[in-house]
């Protein structure tokens, strides 16, 4: 994948060689080696996550994506931007399984965009990253809850720590990228057009750092009431098991003193037998039917 | 649809502006209302959708504002949707951007007595806020139904009723904190001499700041709560075990006094008594009964 440049005239991502400070660029890490002109600046920003000079300005930002994980299913994944913005040019700097993401959703309908709006764009749709994976990951955490209304072991359990934990990663994330944009906004000119733009993100990811940090807050909150359900289920078993075990004592407690080498009552009548077990029997049958209504049965 | 209610409101500069009301639009309706108002319909499509933007945009030509208004379902108590509505302002329009009527917009829009722009931003967003409240009540009330569930409740869809209220709460809450952000920004904007729309952006602050708080404290209070309910129905489970432990016990006594009696070995006496029978089974009954007395004064054999 390499380089890519955003060719506005044919409206069209095409392969460039390099970097050359003029347009609109999409480069994997790989790529950076043959620009010397990014190089250099990009290992500043990858130490500091923030390096400005005169009115060159590079961020690296977290942006939140969303991974199958072979044992907790979808699940969340931090991955770094880094945004390279001149007067001229923007290069974006991403993982290869950013970039189709960057040119179809964030960056559509190039046209007639400055690079300064560009900037906004990309600012914005990494903080948007976050709420939508929250989203995701909320939607996840509701059908796993459902899911443990039957489960008896810890699977759904420990899927749904995994979701909390990647909540709270996704807050962590937007605090970072608040403190870059702070940094960033107090490195930048208030007359520099892109200070406005950098304090609207910054007043962006303020908000979205509020709501998912209530989110995560909110379903954290009541992760032990979902312990509470998962006992719940297998004292329901146990309880419809014990009524069971009380059932099956009640005909041998009521026959056992028939057992007795005593002289018994009825004992010469012929049909003794059966009367007994239709005695020990009807009389756990109206033991069962009052269980019932009282729920002792119910699952 | 689409309508146009012309003069309905003025402008910064006291010029009569024409309502354009987009509800539910249909594709080209959107296009239409996309050409007229020089927006791009990509831009219209997302707020209509209530995908992630900026809830408060102001620029030359446009100033754009967004949030959640909570629509009760109808016959269903504590139940709503949030219907994500959008307000544009651009030269010679006001827009209202929604998916479902917004019965609230036609008393405040009225093309007798237009009002101001800031005044009527200000306006429909306290009506908004009012539209909070009463929701949030009615989800809230729910909680006095789950709670009285909850003395038989023998298994966890109290539970799950409380989780689904704490969504609903959460929803509100989210609602309500984007609301505030938007009345926390429109503050930059309001002219700074104006008094009016001062006490008025002041008054909006200070409701939107009481309906959160009252929120918040719900939504704490039955997060703490949930635990409590599940070790409430665990208890309900847990006297079900109690008394059947009980029961148990007493069915196992006859295992022991009639089989004493019952053993193949010299008995002396009994096997020939007369009343053997009535001795050893009145000596079970007089063990059960103050068995069962015991655990009853125990608390062991009752179920409340």
């Amino acid at each position: 994948m390499g380089c890519q440049f955003y060719d506005k005239t044919a409206g069209a991502w095409t392969v460039a060689e390099h970097y050359t400070a003029d347009g609109l660029f999409l480069l994997t890490p790989e790529a950076v080696n043959r620009c010397p002109q990014l190089e250099a600046v990009l290992q500043h920003c990858s130490e500091q996550r923030l390096y400005c000079q005169n009115t060159e300005i590079t961020l690296r930002l977290p942006v939140a994506l969303l991974e199958q994980d072979a044992r907790f299913g979808t699940v969340a994944r931090m991955a770094h931007l880094t945004l390279h913005h001149t007067p001229r040019s923007l290069a974006i700097l991403g993982e290869e399984a950013l970039i189709p993401t960057l040119q179809r959703d964030w960056l559509g309908d190039l046209r007639h965009s400055a690079m300064d709006e560009l900037l906004q764009r990309v600012l914005l749709s990494s903080i948007y990253s976050h709420e939508r994976v929250a989203r995701v990951l909320v939607e996840r955490l509701q059908v796993l809850r459902m899911a443990l209304k039957t489960a008896m072991g810890n699977v759904e359990l420990r899927q749904i720590v995994v979701l909390n934990r990647d909540l709270g990663e996704l807050v962590i994330a937007l605090r970072e990228t608040g403190l870059i944009l702070r940094d960033a906004l107090r490195a930048t000119a208030g007359e520099s057009p892109v200070y406005p733009l950098l304090d609207a993100a910054l007043r962006e990811q303020r908000r979205i750092e509020d709501g998912v940090n209530l989110i995560h807050q909110r379903y954290l909150a009541v992760t032990n009431a979902y312990n509470g359900i998962i006992q719940n289920n297998a004292h329901t078993v146990m309880k419809v098991m014990t009524v069971w075990l009380a059932l099956l004592m009640m005909p041998i407690a009521f026959i056992m003193p028939w057992h007795m080498m005593t002289p018994l009552p009825l004992e010469h009548w012929h049909y003794l037998w059966f009367g007994l077990l239709a005695y020990v029997f009807g009389v756990t049958w109206l033991f069962a039917r009052w269980a019932g209504k009282h729920g002792f049965f119910s699952m | 649809m689409m309508r146009i209610i012309r003069d309905s409101l003025l402008s910064g500069n006291a010029n009569r502006r024409s309502w354009m009301a987009l509800t539910d639009p249909s594709t080209s309706e959107l296009t239409q209302a996309a050409a007229t108002l020089d927006i791009p319909e990509s831009f219209l499509r997302k707020r209509l959708e209530g995908e992630a933007s900026r809830p408060l945009i102001k620029e030359e030509r446009l100033i754009s504002l967004q949030f959640q208004v909570p629509m009760p379902e109808a016959g269903v108590a504590g139940q709503f949707t949030l219907v994500p509505l959008s307000l544009y302002f651009v030269p010679g329009y006001f827009v209202t951007l929604a998916e479902r009527e917004i019965p609230f917009l036609t008393r405040l829009i009225d093309p007798q007595k237009p009002r101001k722009r800031w005044e009527l931003v200000l306006r429909i967003i306290a009506e908004v806020t009012r539209n909070y409240l009463p929701t949030a009540r009615s989800v809230t009330r729910e909680m006095t139904v789950v709670e009285r569930d909850l003395r038989q409740a023998q298994r966890h869809d109290v539970v799950y009723r409380g989780l689904d209220i704490n969504d609903r709460l959460l929803a509100l809450d989210l609602g309500l904190l984007q609301l505030e952000y938007v009345v926390s920004e429109i503050a930059h904007f309001l002219p700074a001499g104006d008094t009016f729309l001062m006490e008025l952006h002041e008054d909006t602050r200070v409701e939107l700041s009481q309906v959160r708080d009252q929120v918040d404290s719900d939504q704490a209070t039955l997060s703490e709560l949930l635990e409590s309910y599940a070790y409430v129905v665990h208890n309900n489970v847990n006297h079900l075990f109690k008394f059947m432990a009980a029961l148990i016990i007493l069915a196992t006594i006859p295992l022991f006094i009639p089989g004493a009696v019952a053993m193949n070995v010299p008995l002396g006496p009994l096997p020939h008594w007369r009343y053997g029978f009535a001795a050893v089974t009145g000596g079970l009954v007089l063990v059960e009964m103050l068995t069962a007395g015991v655990f009853y004064r125990m608390g062991w054999l009752k179920l409340d």
